[in-house]
């Protein structure tokens, strides 16, 4: 093979299936979902069906193995065009099942992932990710949350922030400092636990008011005192096995948030593209004004653009790459041109790009939240 | 088919070569070069001795179909994406290699793509490997540049020959050409319809060079005017022959050759610029890490690490977007949008880096060994030669709107 920017007769028919959900089905009611912050149960079922909710799976934990992360961020593109806050808000593992597919088990991974494609409940279920303590990125320094041993299993005890989904999370993965380890490599004294259910000791702070994606409600969590047993530790501990996992699992986060920040560019600009077919301006169309012409192209060029710096990201994860640079990479750019585009999108509209019966100001202030405001990055040189 | 960026043989091969002989022959002479304003002796030597040049290059524009050498056919076409990495690896090495490499240069796409069999066998045969000669190619008016539809260099019948009358200015290797692909009219009022494409070769009565330009950046590249003055070019010369614009009722086959050459050489020249680009990063990369090994945890450290983490991916957008033209011209569907993306957004990414490259050298930066600042000057005729940024958008945007 070679340098191909195809995507294929199968998974075509696939994306084109999901730009079809998105259209329909998420479009129409975006300004719903924000208010509710989430989607309707009967959505949520809806999503499970077409298996959007376990995109990321293996086939055998019952997901679709047509599907590498290719395939995903393909059809989170889709998702995202249809409403970039119904994207975020889609059950399933979510970055809890990166996280798990990088360093669980086998026998973890089969335990804790496969209730999401389970037929009767796996609808409803969500996963959470508490890995940062603040905004100052994976640290390991910084990661105050303990770990102790008490007869088979562990205690965890601390404070987990931006958490999504926290309080609704049926899974959450948790990462914490193991007390009694005196590991040379920082890291390594460092572990991660899977929370299942919603356990006592485990109290979300106040859903954060965020600028945009409503739908995506995080919050700070608490762990008094959480117990998990000895198998819910995840990996087999070995050095530096977490900390390749977690530049993974970050890694496979920002590709799908940046393949979203594509969608919502794309879906912004192609709103404003068609408005300006439409609204005349001293007497011409809006698109026959060079000065806006010339802002559509760059819009275009960058939404184009983005899109290969995520496939380009994608693949590199496909086949085997570590793959954190090019995924940061395509996250950090889609992240500074969602703003751009977005703005520029409002900003064609005009006044009534400012105003709700448009979704561009909704879409410029979801851009400018995604992929932000879980503060996943590592604190270290690239 | 999948989406797939890994290089097949073939590209790894190019991209090696192309970056091997960067480094060797390119590179180190640079500087020299840019001060002599003219290919340096090691470079002409490394060609001749190589036999490299654009020669076989003539097919980038997506043209020679049927003119393939034996052997080649099988296995997807992939010609477009070899060039690009190649030429990605000698622009690296300097802006102005590409364009001192002997062959019939720009000129070899139009000649490929609307050239007679005679006339493809007669200009293009003419090039042959370790000799140092050039092809130039002249659309460019003092009164038309980025409005190439209006240009007014004229051209009648006489007999067996065409007068040609006017000016070209910014021939790349305007004086040294054997010859030169000219755009001319046969009536200004006809605007398009009214293009035609000669062949002018070097020594046709009433054809001079009166100058060769000074110029910023791209020094070792010669820049010309050239002036026709009752030029007498045979009939034979006439690009495609009579029968090429008649066959186009409406006309306009003269633009579309000069734009056709546009679709595949504007993520060739967006590539290079990509080149310079890295080129630029690399150098401030690696200042960076020399001088400040030992004060990692200043303020200043960080924001120029910051601001080599927004070069490098600025630079890979870039050359994604290249990429994605040159495939979908190797696959032979319309690319025109793609082209004119690439070339916008290089256009303003090397601007962008190489005056970066520059702040982080800081005082540094402005010092010729340094080489930055010869990259800084190079770059600014990306966004201007083979269309205007401005331009670019304009294609572009013709292309979102077409339906509306």
């Amino acid at each position: 093979m070679s340098i191909t920017f195809d995507v294929g007769e199968d998974l075509q028919a696939i994306v084109d299936a999901v730009h079809g959900f998105a259209e329909g089905r998420l479009r129409p009611k975006l300004r719903e979902f924000e208010a509710q912050g989430g989607l309707s149960e009967e959505l949520m079922r809806e999503v499970f069906e077409l298996g959007l909710t376990t995109l990321a799976l293996p086939e055998r934990l019952g997901g679709s193995d047509l599907l590498d992360i290719r395939a995903a961020v393909l059809c989170s593109e889709e998702l995202a065009w249809g409403d970039v806050g119904a994207a975020v808000a889609i059950p399933g593992p979510r970055s809890a099942g990166f996280a798990i597919l990088e360093v669980g088990t086998p026998e973890q991974q089969e335990r804790l992932l496969r209730p999401f494609t389970d037929a009767e409940r796996g609808w409803g279920l969500r996963g959470g990710l508490a890995l940062v303590e603040g905004p100052f990125g994976l640290d390991p320094g910084l990661i105050e949350t303990t770990a102790r041993r008490q007869g088979d299993g562990w205690v965890l005890r601390g404070k987990k922030a931006y958490v999504q989904g926290a309080g609704q999370a049926d899974l959450t993965v948790v990462l914490a400092r193991d007390e009694a380890s005196r590991a040379p490599d920082p890291w390594d004294r460092l572990a991660l636990f899977a929370v299942q259910g919603k356990p006592d000791g485990l109290v979300p702070g106040p859903r954060h008011k965020t600028l945009g994606l409503h739908t995506g409600r995080w919050a700070t969590v608490e762990l008094k005192d959480v117990k998990v047993g000895a198998d819910d530790r995840l990996g087999t501990g070995k050095p530096g096995e977490l900390r390749a996992a977690l530049r993974r699992t970050v890694a496979r986060k920002k590709v799908i948030d940046a393949a979203r920040l594509v969608g919502c560019t794309r879906a912004a600009s192609e709103y404003a593209f068609k408005y300006a077919t439409e609204r005349e301006a001293f007497g011409v169309k809006l698109y026959e004004h060079q000065a806006l012409a010339f802002m559509m192209a760059d819009m275009a060029t960058n939404v184009d653009g983005l899109r290969t710096l995520v496939w380009h990201a994608a693949w590199a994860l496909d086949k085997g790459d570590e793959g954190y640079v090019e995924c940061k990479r395509a996250h950090d750019l889609a992240s500074e041109l969602a703003v751009q585009v977005t703005s520029d999108a409002v900003q064609v509209l005009g006044g009534h790009g400012y105003l709700w019966d448009h979704p561009v100001e909704k879409w410029m202030r979801d851009a400018r939240t995604l992929g932000l405001v879980d503060g996943l990055f590592f604190d270290e040189g690239e | 088919m999948a989406i797939d960026f890994d290089l097949s043989n073939k590209m790894k091969q190019a991209r090696d070569l192309s970056h091997m002989f960067a480094e060797t022959y390119v590179r180190p002479y640079a500087l020299e070069a840019d001060e002599l304003e003219g290919a340096h002796p090691k470079f002409i030597e490394a060609c001749k001795q190589f036999g490299l040049g654009t020669g076989q290059a003539g097919a980038m524009a997506g043209g020679g179909k049927g003119e393939k050498a034996e052997g080649e056919k099988k296995g997807p076409k992939e010609q477009n994406r070899i060039m690009l990495l190649a030429s990605e690896e000698l622009a690296w090495g300097d802006a102005t290699a590409a364009l001192n490499m002997p062959g019939p240069g720009l000129g070899g796409p139009p000649v490929q793509l609307t050239g007679t069999p005679e006339q493809k066998a007669r200009f293009l045969g003419l090039f042959k490997p370790n000799e140092y000669k050039f092809g130039a190619y002249a659309l460019t008016e003092p009164g038309a540049g980025s409005d190439a539809k209006n240009i007014r260099t004229t051209c009648r019948k006489d007999g067996d020959h065409w007068i040609l009358n006017g000016t070209k200015i910014y021939i790349t290797n305007g004086k040294k050409a054997e010859w030169t692909v000219v755009f001319a009219t046969i009536d200004p009022s006809l605007g398009r319809a009214g293009h035609r494409a000669f062949v002018v070769e070097r020594g046709t009565p009433g054809f001079t060079v009166p100058k060769v330009e000074q110029k910023m950046g791209l020094k070792a590249s010669e820049t010309a005017e050239q002036v026709f003055a009752d030029c007498r070019v045979p009939a034979d010369n006439l690009l495609g022959g009579e029968a090429h614009y008649e066959k186009a009722g409406k006309g306009g086959e003269g633009f579309k050759t000069a734009m056709k050459t546009f679709d595949a050489t504007r993520p060739l020249v967006a590539v290079m610029a990509v080149g310079i680009a890295r080129a630029a990063y690399e150098i401030a990369r690696d200042f960076v890490k020399e001088s400040y090994a030992l004060s990692q945890h200043t303020a200043r450290y960080h924001r120029l690490a910051e601001a080599l983490a927004q070069m490098e991916r600025e630079i890979q957008m870039a050359r994604l977007l290249c990429w994605k033209a040159a495939y979908l011209l190797d696959m032979e569907r319309p690319n025109a949008k793609e082209s004119s993306m690439s070339k916008a957004y290089a256009g303003g990414m090397v601007q962008r880096v190489t005056a970066k490259a520059i702040e982080v050298l800081g005082p540094e930066g402005v010092l010729k060994h340094r080489l930055v600042e010869k990259l800084y000057r190079d770059q600014k005729v990306y966004d201007i030669f083979e269309g205007t940024g401005q331009i670019q958008r304009l294609v572009i945007s013709r292309r979102l709107f077409e339906n509306a």
